[in-house]
C-alpha cells in the first residue's frame, strides 16, 4: 500500500500490482463566479457562473467506477482519486457511497497534487489502466482537448489568466509514453465557452504545470470530449449532464456492450459509437443539437467487461389501430423455444437476454400473422409490429 | 452439419469489397465468424447477424438463418454515398473530352509547366461551362420557388463540374486545394475543397491525366448540411475515391478503427504509390488518431516534401517529430508548423493538430514567442471554424 497522503483517495491505493487508477474531477461552484458575492474580472468577461451539475455528474460516474465488477482482462481498481467542487445541496438527494460526499474540493492546489500523485501511480505498472473523469466549465481549444476550469478559477490576483485551469489534453499526451499505464480513456465533460470569448484565450498555457514532452507511447488513449468544438454541452437543471446520462446507459446499463469470445465488454470502438449516437437522441429529445468529439489515441481496447450478457426491457407495439387486441405474441430464441408468449397484451413488454429471437404475432385475423427475427440488444429501440 | 455462408459486399471498389472486415455473430451475439471481403464460410445451422461498416461509414446488417440442406449467400448493404451526390449535369464537351484523352505525358507536364497555360486551360472551361449553364437554364415559372439553402458565390483553384439546385461538383484546376465560397441568408463560409489531384512524375511535373478518373464524376461534392440545426456547406469526397471517401465516412461516423482498417488495405496505393495525395493526407490524420504514425515515418515525410500544396502533410510530419527526443527533432516541428499557420488546410483535423501542436511547443521556452504569436494569428479564424465539418471550413463574416 502506498504510504503516502492520498489526497481525494476514496479506497486505499495499492501500487503493489498492476491495477485500474481512476481520476475524477467535477466542479460546478465556481468562488469568483458571477454567482458570487464578489465576481473575479475574468469570471464576469467569460460569464462564468456556478454549474447545477457537473459535481453531480463527476459523482456518479465515480459511483460507478467505485462499484463496478472488475474482470479480466482488466486489472483491478487500485486507486479512485475524486475531487468535487458542488454547489450548495447538489449532492444531498444523490444516491451515492457515502465517501464520495467527503471529497476535497477541485481547487488548483488540490487538483494538481491530486494529478501528480495520479501520474506516479500510472505509471507505477506497465499494465496499469487509467480512467480520468472532468466535469465543469471549460475551453475547447482544438478538436482534441479541452481545458476545465477549476473552483478558485478567476481571482483577480492569479498570475496568469488560465493560473486555475487545467490542460486535460496536455495531461493526457503528458502519460502517454512508455512507462505510464498501458492503456487509458479520458473523458472530459465540459461545458464550452462561447467561441468569441474563449478564442482570447486559447493562446494562453493553463495553469496546472505538466509536461508533455515525453517519448514512447501507450496502447490507447483516447480523449472523448462530450461536445464538439465551440458546440455546448447540455445538462438536466439539477440534474446529470447529457454525456454522463449516455455514459452510464452506455456502461452501467450495456448500452455499448459487445459481446466477445468468451465475455461481453464495451470495446473503445463501441463506446464511441454508441455514445455518439446516444447523446446526439438525448440532446435531439430536449430541442439541442450535442455531438460527442474524440480526440487522443483512439487504437482499439477494451473499457468494459460484464459478468453475464445483458439483458434488455423490450417493448413491442401494434399497428394499426384497427389490428386485434386479442393477437398472441410469442418470442422464440434460437432453438425454437418460447420464450415469452403473451395475448391481449399490448403493447407488449418482457424482459430477455440480448440476442436474435423470433418474433412472432399470430391469431391476427382479417391480417395476416408476422413472423420475423429480430436483433434485442441494450441500443433497441421499442419495436412496432405493422400488420398487412 | 454445417452449411456455408456466402456474403458479398455491396461497393464499386474491389479495394473496399475485398478487405472490409465482416462479422458473424450467432443467436447470442457471440462472434461466430469474421471474413476479410465478400466470401464464404461455413456454420452451424442457426440463425445469425452478418454485419459489416461500409463505404458510406455505417454499419449495414442483416439476420439470415442458415438451414442444414444448402447455402445462404446475402450481399451486404447497399452504400448510399453514390446516390447522395449530383450526377454531372453540364457534360464535358466532347471535343474537350478529346483534348484531354489525347494528352500524353509530355503535353500534360508543359500544361502544367506553363502555369499560364494552364490557367488559361481552366478559364476556357469555366466560359464553356457557364455558357452552359445559361443556356440550359429552365424557363422562368409562373410560381416564385423557394429560394437555395446555399448559393455558390465564387471559386477559387477549383472549377465547379455539375450542379443541382443545393449540391455542387468539384473539379480541380491545378495543384491547389480549392476553395469555394457560399453564401446563406446570414451567414457565408469559405470551404476547402478535397479535388482529386495527380500525383507528379519522377522529375516533379503534373501529370494532368483525367481521363484515368471517372468521366462524369465530380472529384468532390459540397452539399448543404443541416446536421446541426442550421445550413453549411459541406465537402465530401467523391465516391468514385472510394478509399478517401470510405475513410471520410468512416470519420464522420466516429468509425475511427474502420478507417484505419482501409489505410491499411490501401497502404500501397495510398502510401506508397500517392495514387491521391489528399486521400493520403487523410490517411496519415487517421493514422495520428491511432498512434500508429510512427510505422509510416518515411512515407510521412514524403508526403511534407513532395506535396507543398498541401500543409495537411508538413503539420502530420510536425505532429511525429514532436514526439521524438532531442531539440532538433522540435525545432524541425515547430518550422515546420509556422510554416502552415498562414496556409489553407484542407482537413480541420489539420487546422486541431496544428493549434493543439502550436499549444504544446509554446510552453518551451526557446519557441514560446514564435508560437504564441502563430497562436495569435490563428486565433482569429478559430470562432469562425466550423469545427464539426470534415473539411476546413470557416463562416467569413456576418453576411447581410
Amino acid at each position: 500500500m502506498n504510504e503516502t497522503a492520498e489526497l481525494g483517495g476514496v479506497i486505499a491505493e495499492d501500487l503493489s500490482r498492476p491495477g485500474t487508477h481512476v481520476l475524477v474531477i467535477g466542479v460546478s461552484r465556481y468562488q469568483h463566479g458571477i454567482d458570487a458575492d464578489a465576481p473575479g474580472r475574468l469570471c464576469v468577461d467569460m460569464r462564468i457562473g456556478n454549474l447545477t451539475s457537473a459535481a453531480c455528474s463527476a459523482a456518479t460516474v465515480a459511483d460507478w467506477l467505485l462499484h463496478r465488477v472488475m474482470l479480466p482482462p482488466l486489472p483491478p481498481l487500485a486507486s479512485l482519486r475524486v475531487l468535487l467542487s458542488p454547489v450548495d445541496g447538489e449532492l444531498d438527494e444523490m444516491p451515492i457511497d457515502a465517501r464520495l460526499r467527503t471529497a476535497p474540493r477541485a481547487t488548483r492546489a488540490n487538483v494538481q497534487e491530486a494529478m501528480r500523485q495520479f501520474r506516479i501511480a500510472c505509471e507505477s505498472h506497465r499494465d496499469n489502466h487509467a480512467v480520468v473523469y472532468v466535469a465543469g466549465h471549460g475551453i475547447q481549444v482544438t478538436r482534441a482537448g479541452a481545458v476545465l476550469l477549476l473552483e478558485d478559477f478567476g481571482a483577480d490576483t492569479d498570475p496568469m489568466k488560465l493560473y486555475a485551469a487545467i490542460d486535460v489534453e496536455a495531461h493526457r499526451r503528458g502519460l502517454e509514453h512508455d512507462d505510464a499505464a498501458r492503456q487509458q480513456c479520458w473523458f472530459a465533460d465540459i461545458c464550452r465557452e462561447r467561441p468569441e470569448i474563449a478564442s482570447k484565450y486559447q493562446n494562453l498555457p493553463a495553469g496546472v504545470p505538466c509536461d508533455e514532452f515525453v517519448e514512447g507511447g501507450v496502447d490507447a488513449s483516447p480523449m472523448v470530449l462530450a461536445a464538439a468544438t465551440g458546440a455546448r454541452a447540455y445538462a438536466y437543471k439539477n440534474g446529470r449532464s447529457f454525456f454522463c446520462e449516455a455514459l452510464l446507459w452506455a456502461l452501467r446499463d450495456g448500452g455499448a456492450a459487445t459481446a466477445a469470445a468468451d465475455s461481453w465488454q464495451v470495446p473503445f470502438t463501441a463506446l464511441y459509437g454508441k455514445l455518439h449516437a446516444r447523446v446526439a437522441e438525448i440532446a435531439r429529445k430536449h430541442g439541442y443539437e450535442q455531438r460527442v468529439q474524440l480526440g487522443g489515441n483512439c487504437s482499439p481496447g477494451v473499457f468494459h467487461v460484464y459478468d453475464g450478457s445483458p439483458t434488455v426491457d423490450v417493448t413491442i407495439a401494434l399497428k394499426p389501430d384497427a389490428a386485434p387486441r386479442t393477437s398472441r405474441l410469442r418470442l422464440r430464441d434460437d432453438s425454437s423455444v418460447v420464450i415469452h408468449e403473451c395475448a391481449n397484451c399490448w403493447p407488449a413488454t418482457t424482459r430477455v437476454d440480448a440476442g436474435i429471437y423470433s418474433v412472432e404475432v399470430v391469431d391476427t385475423a382479417p391480417f395476416a400473422n408476422f413472423f420475423k427475427s429480430m436483433l434485442f440488444d441494450p441500443s433497441t429501440p421499442p419495436y412496432t409490429v405493422t400488420l398487412r | 452439419m454445417k452449411a456455408t455462408l456466402t456474403v458479398n459486399l455491396a461497393s464499386d471498389s474491389h479495394l473496399l469489397r475485398t478487405n472490409l472486415p465482416i462479422e458473424i455473430r450467432d443467436a447470442r451475439l457471440r462472434l461466430a465468424g469474421t471474413l476479410r471481403g465478400s466470401g464464404s464460410l461455413s456454420l452451424d445451422p442457426g440463425t445469425y447477424r452478418v454485419s459489416a461498416v461500409l463505404g458510406d461509414g455505417r454499419e449495414h446488417a442483416e439476420i439470415v438463418v442458415i438451414g442444414e440442406e444448402s447455402g445462404t449467400s446475402l450481399t451486404l448493404g447497399k452504400c448510399t454515398v453514390d446516390d447522395a451526390l449530383p450526377r454531372q449535369t453540364i457534360p464535358i464537351p466532347a471535343s474537350l473530352e478529346e483534348r484531354w484523352k489525347r494528352l500524353d505525358p509530355k503535353e500534360g507536364m508543359a500544361a502544367e509547366h506553363d502555369r499560364r497555360s494552364g490557367w488559361r486551360l481552366g478559364r476556357m472551361l469555366r466560359r464553356i461551362l457557364e455558357k452552359m449553364f445559361e443556356t440550359s437554364r429552365p424557363e422562368p415559372k409562373a410560381a416564385v420557388p423557394l429560394p437555395p439553402p446555399l448559393v455558390l458565390s465564387k471559386c477559387v483553384d477549383a472549377i465547379v463540374h455539375g450542379s443541382t439546385r443545393d449540391q455542387w461538383g468539384f473539379r480541380a484546376t491545378g495543384r491547389q486545394i480549392g476553395v469555394a465560397r457560399f453564401r446563406a441568408s446570414f451567414s457565408r463560409w469559405s470551404v476547402s475543397l478535397p479535388v482529386f489531384v495527380d500525383r507528379c512524375d519522377d522529375e516533379g511535373y503534373f501529370l494532368f491525366n483525367p481521363s484515368e478518373r471517372r468521366a462524369d464524376a465530380a472529384d468532390c461534392v459540397v452539399k448543404s448540411d443541416r446536421s446541426q440545426g442550421r445550413e453549411r456547406p459541406l465537402a465530401l469526397i467523391a465516391p468514385w475515391r472510394a478509399v478517401a471517401s470510405a475513410m471520410q465516412h468512416m470519420l464522420m461516423e466516429r468509425q475511427l478503427t474502420h478507417a484505419a482498417n482501409v489505410v491499411e488495405a490501401a497502404s500501397d496505393l495510398l502510401l506508397y504509390k500517392y495514387q491521391d495525395p489528399v486521400a493520403a493526407a487523410l490517411g496519415a490524420l487517421v493514422l495520428h488518431r491511432i498512434g500508429r504514425l510512427g510505422e509510416h515515418a518515411t512515407w510521412i515525410d514524403n508526403l511534407a516534401r513532395d506535396f507543398p500544396w498541401l500543409p495537411d502533410g508538413r503539420i502530420v510530419k510536425a505532429a511525429l517529430l514532436s514526439t521524438k527526443a532531442g531539440d532538433d527533432a522540435r525545432d524541425e516541428a515547430v518550422e515546420l508548423l509556422l510554416s502552415c499557420v498562414k496556409a489553407r488546410v484542407l482537413f480541420t483535423d489539420s487546422y486541431s493538430l496544428l493549434l493543439e501542436l502550436l499549444r504544446r511547443h509554446q510552453t518551451r521556452p526557446r519557441h514560446a514567442a514564435r508560437c504564441g504569436k502563430a497562436l495569435e494569428t490563428l486565433a482569429a479564424a478559430w470562432p469562425l471554424v466550423e469545427w464539426g465539418l470534415p473539411t476546413f471550413t470557416v463562416r467569413e463574416e456576418r453576411w447581410l
